[in-house]
């Protein structure tokens, strides 16, 4: 008879996780959010909100907490291939969810600027940190305040624009499986500006549970830029929330470019609190035979006259599931608003699934509202006419993919990440396959 | 030798369109094919480019020695076949420029030449450019896309004029021209003839031909080449319409 391992209990390992984060200062509050996280685990399919959405893989793993993991030469250089140019970028890095100095360069900012490890910060000012510890809305988010060991820190003052972007890369190296807990804290002031790419990562043979939060917060007519990218191996599971308030007259673009992983989880959630705020939601999820993309995003008008704007767009290959949920609700307060969302999605064989869904709530009349869904395959004629100029069936198809996939990239305000980012769907549209 | 059909058949969904078509093109000519709607023009143009919606029934088809229904589309067109659309597609996204670029490249490669750099590409493309009197804006949009009907067809013949084929195949290239835009086209693909490579156009109007001198005028019908004879065939086509012709089909032997 072959053995059978008993499965590790998901609640019992993290419940004996290490508090790896260097301060007393939220002992209590992390303890009451693994108390949440224990009395109701993982998220279940049976909640409508993960219908299509199975976590139960992530509790098949016994894991570590990355910190003993050891960084190889061949990592170092895999990390450092990933990084921006220290001219253009301040660099935040995290190896396998912990802060590495070595590898960052934060240089000198402007005016009372703060980028760091939101460990660092714990540990020296836990008083800026009190309002983000707060009692979770929902067991994944109380995980990540359970456990967090890092994560990047960013406060800009009011009136400050930060010049240059900042990269913040968290890297997972360890060949154990590893869970790692980010949070991130995005502030900006009044009248501020910055813009920020965030970046998961891991080696091609990484096996990780990324839970990660980030918390953004933008004051009056501030301007941010918030471009997310997710390549992670294929035996990677992912669930990211983002949780953006926006006060009168801000501006905020965010992009969720995600490629590859075995389970990829994206919670987008924006409230325009002030009145005449925008909002840019952009996606680009690539999907490959073995995976799963979910997107859930949802811009709550909870203010007159903001305007949103919404795009996300997939390639899903082989067997590969994908999920939109797009929630947009308008509050009876929330006059002259316009919303407009669209997802559109490209199935490369008859096996995958996407699963798409608007919600459109409204409750305001003066309102322009819009949306629509596409599921479809590549269009035969446009591929006989390339063929048909001498361009072979591979190049052919990548041809069209690049061209539906890059009304996406070609919203990325930043220039050079704009480019970085073509070259990345570029290389990565041959992995997805029928 | 550049094209043989022999016997050709062709059906789709089980509905034969192609019924024995014999056709040979030498290098150095320039056939005609004329003919009703719905006598299979289209049809033969879309199968001898490797359009896969169709069954190949009978027949063969060499092109420049080579079977021509073993190879795929791509393959097809780097030996040197060029298809010019009766109705080209619009491609979102895809960048004319970029587009023809990679077309180029791909043949350039299967005929043992260097790919040619962005520079050279622009210069190559502008010379192309002159020949069929295209705005250079045009280059620069999404292929097809938006493009007017007439600008669609005079694409498909600057493309032909870039890439150089052996065989180009224009189906009905000439429909929805203005009359300076045809005289344009027509000057365009006399340019192109060589003694080395042939045309094959198909069309309705016997005006084209004034301009595109055919040295064979072929009349499909119900897919077959009913009657063939030289450009004055098409004068006397135009005089007498097609009955003329089919009246000696309809009655029976
Ligand atoms: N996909 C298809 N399914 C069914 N019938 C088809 C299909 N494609 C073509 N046909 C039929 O085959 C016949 C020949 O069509 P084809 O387009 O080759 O004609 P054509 O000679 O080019 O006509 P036109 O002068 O109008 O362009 C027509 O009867 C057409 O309806
Ligand atoms: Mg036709």
């Amino acid at each position: 008879m072959q053995a059978v391992l008993a499965h590790p209990d998901i609640k019992e390992q993290f419940a004996s996780f290490p508090d790896l984060l260097p301060s007393d200062a939220f002992k209590g509050v992390r303890k009451q959010a693994m108390n949440r996280f224990l009395s109701e685990g993982l998220p279940a399919t049976r909640d409508e909100e993960w219908k299509y959405t199975d976590l139960s893989g992530i509790a098949e793993l016994r894991y570590t907490s990355g910190r003993a993991a050891e960084l190889t030469e061949l990592n170092r250089s895999q990390i450092t291939a990933s990084l921006f140019d220290e001219q253009e970028y301040h660099r935040l890095v995290f190896v396998n969810g912990f802060f590495s100095g070595e590898l960052s360069s934060p240089a000198a900012l402007p005016g009372g600027v703060i980028v760091s490890d939101i460990a660092s910060v714990a540990e020296k000012h836990p008083a800026l940190l009190e309002k983000y510890f707060y009692s979770s809305p929902n067991s994944l988010h109380a995980l990540n305040t359970a456990l967090t060991a890092g994560g990047m820190f960013l406060s800009v003052p009011d009136g400050v624009s930060v010049s240059k972007p900042i990269q913040a890369l968290f890297f997972n190296t360890s060949p154990d499986a590893t869970a790692i807990f980010p949070k991130n804290i995005i502030l900006a002031g009044n009248k501020s500006r910055v813009h920020i790419v965030q970046q998961y990562a891991s080696t091609e043979k990484n096996i990780s549970f990324t839970n990660a939060v980030t918390d953004v917060s933008l004051g009056k007519n501030a301007e941010m830029l918030l471009y997310k990218t997710e390549a992670l191996s294929p035996a990677s599971f992912l669930t990211d929330s983002c949780i953006v308030m926006q006060q009168h007259g801000s501006r905020f673009s965010s992009l969720v470019f995600t490629m590859g992983g075995q389970l990829v989880r994206n919670n987008l959630g924006i409230t325009l609190e002030g009145e005449q705020c925008e909002t840019a939601m952009h996606g680009l999820y690539l999907v490959p035979g073995t995976g799963h993309t979910d997107n859930h995003t949802f811009v709550d008008h909870a203010s007159p006259s903001c305007h949103s704007n919404e795009l996300y767009k997939g390639i899903i290959g082989g067997k590969g599931t994908a999920v939109f949920n797009g929630k947009i609700m308008v509050r009876k307060d929330a006059q002259k608003t316009s919303a407009f969302q669209s997802n559109k999605n490209i199935l490369l064989s008859d096996e995958g699934t996407v699963n798409s869904k608007p919600q459109l709530e409204i409750f305001a009349d003066d309102v322009k509202c819009s949306h629509g869904a596409t599921i479809g395959q590549l269009d035969e004629e446009e591929l006989f006419y390339l063929r048909a100029r001498g361009i072979g069936e591979d190049a052919a198809r990548e041809m069209l993919l690049n061209a539906f996939a890059s009304s996406v990239v070609d919203t990325i305000q930043i220039a050079s990440f704009r480019e970085y980012m073509a070259g990345r769907l570029q290389e990565y549209l041959p992995f997805l396959r029928k | 030798m550049i094209l043989e059909i022999k016997n050709l058949k062709v059906s789709i969904d089980g509905k034969e369109i192609l019924k024995g078509i014999n056709l040979s093109v030498n290098a150095g000519e320039v056939h005609a094919v004329m003919g009703p709607n719905g006598s299979g023009k289209s049809t033969l143009a879309s199968v001898l480019a490797g359009k896969e919606d169709y069954t190949v029934t009978g027949g063969s088809v060499e092109f420049l020695g080579k079977d021509l229904l073993a190879l795929p589309p791509e393959e097809r067109a780097r030996e040197g076949l060029f298809l010019a659309f009766q109705y080209p597609v619009e491609i979102p996204g895809v960048s004319t420029a970029n587009f023809l670029k990679t077309a180029l490249n791909e043949i350039r490669k299967h005929r043992g030449m260097e790919p040619l750099d962005a520079m050279d590409f622009l210069s190559f493309m502008k010379e192309k450019m002159k020949l069929v009197n295209i705005d250079t804006e045009l280059t620069k949009r999404p292929l097809n896309e938006g493009f007017s009907g007439g600008e669609k067809k005079k694409n498909e013949v600057f493309q032909m004029a870039l890439l150089e084929p052996r065989l180009g195949v224009l189906d009905e290239t000439d429909s929805g021209l203005d009359i300076d835009a045809l005289r344009v086209v027509a000057g365009g693909v006399n340019k192109l003839k060589t003694k080395d490579n042939a045309f094959v156009v198909i069309t309705h109007y016997q005006r084209l031909l004034d301009y595109i001198v055919p040295d064979y005028v072929h009349i499909m019908y119900d897919g077959r080449i009913i009657k063939s004879g030289n450009k004055d065939l098409a004068l006397e086509l135009e005089k007498k319409g097609y009955d003329w012709i089919t009246k000696d089909l309809k009655t029976p032997a």
